[in-house]
């Protein structure tokens, strides 16, 4: 994955957690979608995606989080987006009215 | 002064007093005359051989007229007691003064030569004998007369014998005088030549006698004896052998020997002295003939050795001309050869043979055998050449000419020819001169250097990438010896993640091989720089790949990355020189922290740190490599001294203050190549933000980090940026994705604020053919965040322009620190 963005991913008490740190925009969003589609197993239902670390976040990537939620939701998964309440993220997200599609959690600890 | 120089004179010569000279030259006259009388045969006065004659003579010759007075009174003397008084006794004595005086003038206006070696002063001789003393013969014949001593009647005879005796006194007893003067010969003379002159003489002498006692008149036999003496001798010998047979031919006279008994006076007289005459004569002709044959001979051969001595040396000067010609030949590899047109004939030089592989003067040379080894493709020039000269009726010289040659051993080499042209003196063409220089290495280094030369200026960026916020100048001065192409190198990457990548190094060694190094190292460190964020990490990537593909040479390394949305610098710095950081006041100091070893063999792999420093706007940040701070007979501290020094003050322009440290620290002849690189955040919501973008996403990122400074700087909050920079980046990924047909044309952005207002305005050059993708989330998204979204289609391309107020408190108020 290329220095714009990172993804990690670590299996918690039955959760998949898979953060993104960095900024996601058209240049690697299809990139960090890929990434996030190899990190998720089939350990458990729940896919927690933290966006704690995120810096920026446009359009491309709301769009990237909407598909995702749609190819788990396909697979009976469900994701959580991890975005602290005073981020600015979470204001973009609550903006795009997303967080009326997908749950939305400050803190990964609130996902389960 | 007269006399002071005849004193002087008299001194040098050592000559006796003018008494005693006189008192001597009138005894030996005296004691001579005794010696003649006893040969006289008239009265007791008139002699046929008067030795005094040639004594005086001899005199005058050797002291001048200064002798007259010897001469005078031994004349007197010896007259007084047979003349008749002592008056007729002067007036002979007068003449016997005046005539050998006069002869010796007449020998000196003949140029006569005492040594008479040559024939000249044999005839002179002759002529002064006969001539002057018919002066004293005359006056002696007339006293004798006149007073009575012998009758009238008697005159002739009496002349005639005072005159012959007169005369062969001179002719005989002056050369034997003059002959002991060269005694010294003798000392030189080889035993058996002595042996040879005594024996000749008294076989000379026992001839004479017998045959001046014989009845037949046989004197002319002795004729051979004195040509023996006179051609073995010279003067030496035919002097004595003259006065020898002359006086005892005249003493067989007087006694009335053999030949001379029973004959008349007259014709006795007659007859001895036509005799003596011949003898005198023929044999000083005949030693002068041979003296001067001798000395002929002598200076031939004198000249023939000296010709023989001068041809030697020019030979041997030219061998050693030649000798050093050839080494110069070997030396410089510059072989020459010559061509004469009209005989057809060419001459190489040995080193001509080298530089075409054969061994000196192998073979003859031929016009054939000389351009075989010609390059086919260089061959047509030559030929041209050679017939364009050819056409020409003056001399001049040929184009000069580099072509290949292929050795019989296979191996090609490259020749550099000069030649020139010569026209004979009938106008036409006579011969052509030219020299061939082995150019092959010199050729090699020159192509490896521009090759060096080239790939280093390639590696080196030809023009710094424009960052907004950040000024860059750099500077590269190449060494300034032809063989030497440094390793000195330096980069600056646009890194995808908006930050800026600026690396500086020096690979050890000169050449082609430090300049190849040196493109590896710099494209390793480009792809890393994308992989990795930490400059310690790529450093460290870096050290690994030197291990693993084992470089020998040694290089330093400093990498930096400069957060543009942060202004921290963070760099590692594997052995380069430390960076130099200039604060906005102008103060300076080196950021030393952290120094891990050089890449390269040997070296153990250690950590290497990262060190972060904040770079305010307006401060610099200096990289250089060691060329710009070493020196010869300084120390590296002193060198950084210096450099610290002389940036140590306010630059406004970085370009000018890089231009003054390569002017002020570099000598003139630079050893090693330098380059200087200098970076500096500059505040920049002062002005409005135009920036020109490569029509593709990765572009956005830079723009972001460039974006965020201007915003924060203009006085909005980390929130308000968020959101602008969102709506802005949303504007420019629909810009970029759909700017089709732009066949990347940059899009143009431009960032303004005016009255609290901050106004985007992104224009692109495509067609919006397509529908935005992002689910057709974009748009709805700029309208949400920004106050104003206006989108301007138009045919040759969009304008969105976006505005925002930002919130009160900080309205046109640019954040100038943080």
């Amino acid at each position: 994955v290329s220095q714009l963005a990172h993804v990690e991913a670590e299996s918690r008490r039955g959760l998949c957690v898979v953060r993104v740190r960095g900024e996601v925009d058209i240049s690697n969003a299809a990139e960090v979608s890929d990434a996030i589609d190899r990190a998720v197993t089939n350990d458990g239902i729940t896919v927690v995606l933290d966006l704690s670390g995120t810096t920026y976040l446009d359009s491309s990537g709301i769009q990237l989080l909407i598909q995702l939620a749609e190819r788990l939701a396909d697979r009976r998964h469900q994701l959580r987006l991890v975005v602290p309440e005073d981020s600015a993220v979470r204001a973009l997200l609550d903006l795009t009215a997303l967080d009326q599609v997908i749950t939305v959690v400050a803190r990964v600890e609130d996902a389960t | 002064v007269r006399v002071s120089v005849a004193r002087a004179r008299g001194l040098g010569k050592r000559e006796l007093p003018f008494i005693l000279r006189t008192i001597l030259i009138a005894a030996i006259y005296y004691v001579a005359a005794q010696l003649g009388l006893e040969l006289a045969l008239i009265e007791r006065n008139v002699t046929p051989l008067w030795p005094p004659s040639g004594i005086a003579v001899v005199a005058f010759l050797l002291l001048g007229r200064r002798a007259w007075p010897g001469v005078a009174l031994g004349a007197l003397i010896v007259n007084t007691p047979i003349s008749t008084n002592i008056l007729w006794a002067a007036i002979t004595a007068a003449g016997n003064t005046i005539a050998p005086f006069l002869a010796a003038e007449v020998l000196k206006a003949l140029g006569f030569r005492r040594e008479i070696d040559r024939l000249r002063d044999a005839v002179a001789i002759v002529v002064a004998a006969l001539g002057s003393m018919l002066v004293s013969a005359t006056i002696g014949a007339v006293a004798l007369a006149a007073s009575g001593a012998i009758r009238w009647s008697g005159f002739a005879s009496a002349w005639a014998v005072w005159w012959t005796g007169d005369a062969m006194g001179v002719l005989v007893v002056t050369p034997f005088l003059l002959s002991l003067f060269q005694v010294r010969r003798w000392a030189r003379a080889t035993w058996s030549d002595r042996v040879e002159a005594v024996a000749l003489l008294t076989v000379l002498g026992a001839t004479t006698a017998a045959m001046a006692s014989s009845r037949p008149n046989m004197l002319f036999a002795v004729i051979p004896l004195v040509g023996w003496a006179a051609w073995r001798f010279q003067l030496l010998g035919s002097a004595p052998a003259a006065l020898l047979v002359s006086v005892i031919a005249t003493w067989a006279v007087d006694h009335g020997w053999g030949p001379f008994d029973d004959q008349r006076l007259f014709a006795n007289m007659l007859t001895l002295q036509a005799f003596n005459a011949t003898v005198a004569l023929s044999s000083f002709l005949l030693a002068a003939l041979v003296t001067e044959r001798t000395r002929s001979r002598r200076a031939l051969e004198r000249a023939a050795a000296e010709l023989e001595q001068r041809v030697r040396n020019r030979t041997a000067e030219l061998r050693e001309r030649e000798r050093q010609l050839a080494d110069a030949q070997q030396l410089a590899h510059l072989g020459s050869w010559q061509w004469l047109l009209q005989e057809g004939s060419i001459t190489w030089s040995d080193e001509m043979y080298r530089i075409h592989g054969y061994l000196p003067q192998e073979f003859p040379m031929t016009f054939e055998r000389a351009v075989e080894q010609v390059h086919e493709e260089d061959l047509p020039q030559i030929q041209a050449n050679v017939a364009g000269a050819l056409a020409s009726d003056r001399s001049r010289a040929l184009p000069n000419t580099e072509y290949r040659i292929t050795r019989a051993d296979g191996e090609e080499r490259v020749l550099l020819g000069r030649a020139r042209l010569e026209i004979g003196p009938d106008g036409r063409p006579s011969r052509m001169v030219g020299t061939v220089q082995d150019v092959t290495e010199d050729k090699r280094a020159q192509r490896e250097h521009a090759i060096a030369e080239t790939l280093q200026r390639s590696l080196l960026p030809e023009q710094l990438p424009m960052i907004p916020g950040v000024e860059l100048a750099a500077h590269y001065v190449p060494a300034s010896t032809e063989a030497d192409v440094g390793g000195d190198w330096y980069d600056v990457i646009p890194l995808p993640n908006g930050h800026l990548g600026v690396a500086i190094g020096d690979v050890a060694g000169h050449g082609l091989r430090a300049a190849a190094v040196m493109g590896q190292l710099r494209m390793a460190l480009r792809a890393y720089a994308v992989e990795e964020t930490s400059p310690a990490r790529v450093v460290a990537r870096l050290q690994d790949l030197v291990r693993a593909h084992l470089f020998t040479e040694m290089a330093t390394v400093l990498y930096l990355v400069f957060d543009l949305d942060t202004s921290v610098a963070t760099f590692a710095n594997a052995g380069h020189p430390p960076p130099l950081s200039i604060a906005p006041d102008g103060s300076a100091r080196y950021l030393r922290e952290v120094l891990s070893p050089p890449l390269g063999a040997g070296w153990v792999s250690s950590p290497v740190g990262d060190v972060t420093s904040a770079r305010p706007p307006g401060s610099t940040l200096l990289l250089f490599t060691d060329g710009l701070v070493e020196r010869r007979g300084v120390s590296l501290r002193e060198g950084l001294d210096r450099l610290r020094h002389e940036a140590e003050r306010a630059w406004p322009d970085l370009a000018e203050m890089c231009q003054h440290l390569v002017t002020s620290l570099l000598e003139p002849e630079v050893k090693d190549d330098a380059a200087i690189l200098a970076l500096r955040p500059v505040p920049l919501a002062s002005v409005p933000l135009r920036l020109r973008l490569a029509p593709e996403p990765r572009s956005l990122a830079p723009l972001r980090h460039t974006m965020r400074r201007w915003l924060r700087e203009a006085g909005a909050d980390p929130r308000e940026s968020f959101e602008i920079v969102v709506a802005c980046g949303e504007a420019c990924s629909n810009a970029i994705q759909h700017a089709h047909g732009s066949r990347g044309t940059p899009l143009e952005v431009e960032l303004t604020l005016a009255g609290g207002q901050v106004e985007f305005k992104v224009r692109d050059f495509g067609s919006w053919r397509h529908e935005p993708t992002g689910g057709g989330l974009g748009l709805p998204l700029m309208e949400k965040l920004m106050d104003r979204v206006e989108v301007d289609r138009r045919t040759d391309g969009t304008v969105v322009r976006l505005r925002r107020r930002l919130r009160v408190g900080r309205i046109g108020e640019p954040a100038r620190s943080r």
